[in-house]
């Protein structure tokens, strides 16, 4: 072995004995490094929602009840997200008397509760009310966020609502979309002679109140998705027309005034633009219009009909349904007009196609066999998937967050009717919205300012 | 009658004991014999490290072979005592060829002397104590070689006095060789007669180095046996399986956990993981969770989580969910305490990409 060292002076040597020997010492150590360890790749998970514990928020004074209301408001908002299970309050062994204490994480773990949430509400001396959590990770046993708001006594609701969005941000890593409201076509009476009327609600159903009086036939209403307006459609006067209304203020103005019949319209992401279509004889085109100079723009030109457009959101492409190819099928263009590209290939038809705000998907309604489908695909037409079907399903609109769907399901039969409903966008946690009447058309808000 | 008779019991006598001879043993039966297969049912990681060899191990498989002692040799070295004989012969070609390659470079510096032993009976004239060189004859195997050109460097200073004593000894036994010259102080003659053990074999080393200038300290031949040995140790040192020590692949592992063992982990762990289904930009998130584990297998000190992909919150609630994973699930104490060794430290890498 040493053979070949031998004629190598003897300094060498030395140098090469030390050398190997800090060699073989290093290859030891690197032997037992190597083998101290275990790797294990983890590729699925469960999907199972996240176990949370909420228990009541420690009032100061009177306030008990209020603090009590919010952080109820906070675990049904968090519950009906299908992304987290609140545990049920009879199970708490520890009861939180300091909310500024850190919780004794042992007694959470016990019932296996992932993540805490303590909080308390004190009235001010201006008469305002201070509201404060802390959202706990059992098992690091730290602080995950903290925060604290100062609100009158009427917006306890949407305190609460905040709260809960920043919890589903902290723990899913998505912006929550429970501070946000709802637009729908709210309808009453029977069904030869429906009253329909613009209304607006919070996300959860709560603080509903109506937009217009029912007169005349109302359509279609979209959210813009930077400001509290609604753009949507109204026979008033016997002529479709798209109008734009302020929900803050009341305001409500027509958009521009076209010869023919405009309709699907839809706001850009910006907010300073609407994409609609308008009616040329047999054929309807896609426009856009400049909200502040009222310029309109073409940007189809085929001798078909080409509506329902709704943007990117970032801005670049448009999505839309036409039937240029026999059937209506979905259709992406740039925003600036120009070719457009066949995206939908299934059997059936596609209609209503909308963007969601995340960028990844386009959720459509699907008719197909005799049913009304709501599925999304990807931006290029493929993984396309059904959520959900049933006898009428249409309309589908986007949580803000790009997470969960909103759409009206229609039953059949003399006293059927529409009503709202929300699904994952994985196809779980279908969940009936509650509305006073029968209800269509929903348009989910951007989360509010 | 009687002779009849007699013929009969002859001629039966005869015919029997043919009979006897050739018939009673019947050709055995050919069966090949099947030597009963011993069949031990092990884990495969058991076989992984039973043929596992290591680099550094002592070539324990060449036999301790004999040596390649020429005959020739013999006649040779009842020369070699004699310088003038030796000088005359010019001896370096059928001597040397024999040594290895080794031989040929170190003519040059005296130094070169000390290691190939055979070479310096080639050149009497550079210095009067190579003469002792004699031994070379042992024409050791390269084996034997290898040693002392290893072992020269300490021989030099601690072992002078021994190299003194041994001769002496041997001196007794062969004394018919040794008188030759009187310049010797010491004869390794005779051990070369003898036994071509590795001791001699370093003798004549530290002979020579007793003659060669002093120029190492002690300290530093101390140190340089030291590591030596330290060297030598390592061989059959700690975290060894039991076997001896072989030659084979490179050893890389020692024991690890077995697939079902792996397996039983990952689920363990994949069922405390929880996560956003529909989670965006899932194709591209990866987290790494490092921790240390105690032989109880619970958690020592905090996860070291690292993530990559998506956006930063996105990233960040992913990086949790990994880390409450790891968390959740501990202790670990399912795990195998024998082999605490391999899982101390425990790497979960976590990605979904495959799930959406």
């Amino acid at each position: 072995m040493f053979g070949h060292y031998a004629s190598i002076c003897r300094a060498n040597i030395f140098a090469l004995v030390r050398l190997l020997t800090i060699a073989v010492l290093w290859t030891g150590i690197a032997l037992q490094q190597a083998s101290a360890l275990v790797e294990i790749d983890i590729t699925k998970a469960n999907v199972e929602p996240l176990s949370i514990a909420i228990p009541a928020f420690v009032g100061a004074g009177g306030e008990a009840e209020i603090a009590r209301k919010i952080a109820a408001v906070v675990e049904a908002d968090l519950k009906r997200s299908g992304l987290f299970a609140p545990i049920d309050h009879g199970a708490f062994i520890e009861k939180i008397g300091n909310p500024d204490n850190m919780p004794r994480f042992a007694d959470w773990k016990v019932i296996n509760a992932q993540a805490v949430v303590v909080g308390r509400v004190v009235r001010e001396a201006d008469g305002r009310l201070r509201t404060e959590f802390r959202l706990w990770d059992v098992f690091a046993a730290e602080q995950l966020t903290g925060q604290q708001f100062f609100t009158t006594n009427e917006n306890w609701r949407r305190v609460a609502h905040i709260i809960a969005d920043a919890i589903y941000e902290r723990l899913t890593g998505e912006k929550g979309y429970f501070d946000t409201r709802i637009v729908f076509v709210s309808e009453t009476g029977g069904k030869a002679k429906r009253r329909k009327r613009l209304t607006i609600m919070d996300q959860d159903g709560e603080n509903l109140r109506f937009l217009t009086n029912g007169n005349d036939l109302v359509l279609t209403p979209r959210f813009s998705p930077s400001r509290q307006e609604v753009t949507y459609m109204s026979f008033a006067g016997g002529e479709p027309r798209v109008y734009l209304l302020n929900i803050e203020t009341g305001q409500r103005e027509i958009v521009g005034n076209f010869p023919n019949m405009t309709f699907a319209p839809r706001f850009s992401p910006d907010g300073q633009q609407v994409i609609m279509s308008l009616q040329h004889g047999g054929n309807a085109n896609i426009y856009t219009m400049d909200l502040r100079t009222r310029k309109t723009t073409r940007l189809t030109s085929a001798s078909a009909i080409d509506t329902s457009p709704s943007y990117a959101p970032d801005g670049t492409k448009i999505v839309f349904e036409s039937d240029r190819g026999g059937r209506q099928q979905l259709y992406v263009m740039a925003a600036s007009g120009g070719k457009a590209k066949r995206i939908s290939f299934g059997t059936g038809s596609y209609s209503t196609p909308v963007w969601s705000p995340r960028g990844d998907l386009i959720a459509f309604t699907k008719r197909s066999g005799g049913k009304f489908l709501i599925g999304v695909m990807k931006t290029d037409g493929s993984r396309e998937r059904i959520l959900t079907e049933g006898f009428h399903n249409e309309g589908p609109t986007w949580a803000p967050n790009g997470r969960t769907l909103m759409f009206f399901r229609e039953t059949p039969g003399a006293n059927g009717g529409p009503n709202l409903y929300t699904i994952d966008l994985t196809g779980y946690n279908e969940l009936k919205v509650k509305t006073p009447g029968f209800a269509s058309d929903p348009a989910w808000s951007p989360l509010l300012e | 009658m009687k002779l009849g008779a007699t013929a009969s019991v002859i001629a039966h006598t005869m015919v029997l004991s043919w009979g006897l001879l050739t018939i009673s043993s019947p050709r055995p039966l050919s069966v090949a014999d099947v030597e009963a297969l011993p069949v031990d049912i092990i884990p495969i990681e058991a076989l992984t490290q039973t043929i596992q060899g290591d680099k550094k191990a002592p070539v324990a498989e060449t036999p301790a072979p004999k040596p390649t002692t020429k005959p020739v040799v013999e006649e040779k070295a009842t020369n070699v005592g004699n310088s003038k004989v030796d000088a005359k012969s010019s001896t370096s070609k059928e001597i040397a060829p024999r040594p290895v390659e080794a031989a040929a470079p170190p003519k040059a510096q005296p130094e070169a002397k000390v290691k190939p032993s055979q070479v310096t009976e080639t050149q009497p004239e550079e210095s009067k104590e190579t003469v002792p060189v004699p031994t070379t004859e042992l024409a050791v195997d390269p084996q034997e070689k290898i040693k002392v050109a290893a072992i020269e460097p300490d021989e030099q200073s601690t072992t002078s006095r021994e190299a003194e004593a041994v001769p002496q000894e041997e001196f007794a036994k062969l004394p018919d060789l040794v008188p030759t010259p009187a310049a010797r102080p010491a004869k390794a003659k005779p051990k070369v007669a003898k036994t071509n053990e590795r001791k001699e074999a370093e003798k004549p080393a530290a002979k020579i180095a007793k003659a060669a200038p002093k120029s190492k300290s002690k300290k530093q031949a101390d140190e340089i046996s030291e590591l030596l040995n330290r060297q030598k140790s390592t061989a059959s040192g700690a975290k060894r399986s039991k076997r001896q020590a072989a030659l084979g692949a490179k050893k890389t592992t020692g024991e690890k956990l077995s697939q079902n063992e792996m397996d039983a982990l990952r689920g363990k762990i994949q069922g405390c993981f929880n996560l956003t289904a529909g989670m965006a930009d899932a194709e591209e998130l990866r987290a790494t969770v490092k921790v240390r584990l105690s032989p109880s297998g619970e958690l020592e000190g905090k996860p070291m989580v690292t993530a990559s992909g998506g956006n930063a919150s996105v990233r960040r609630a992913f990086k949790g969910a990994a880390r409450r994973a790891v968390q959740k699930c501990a202790p670990y104490d399912k795990l195998p305490k024998d082999k605490y060794q391999t899982w101390a430290e425990l790497v979960v890498n976590f990605d979904v990409s495959d799930m959406l």
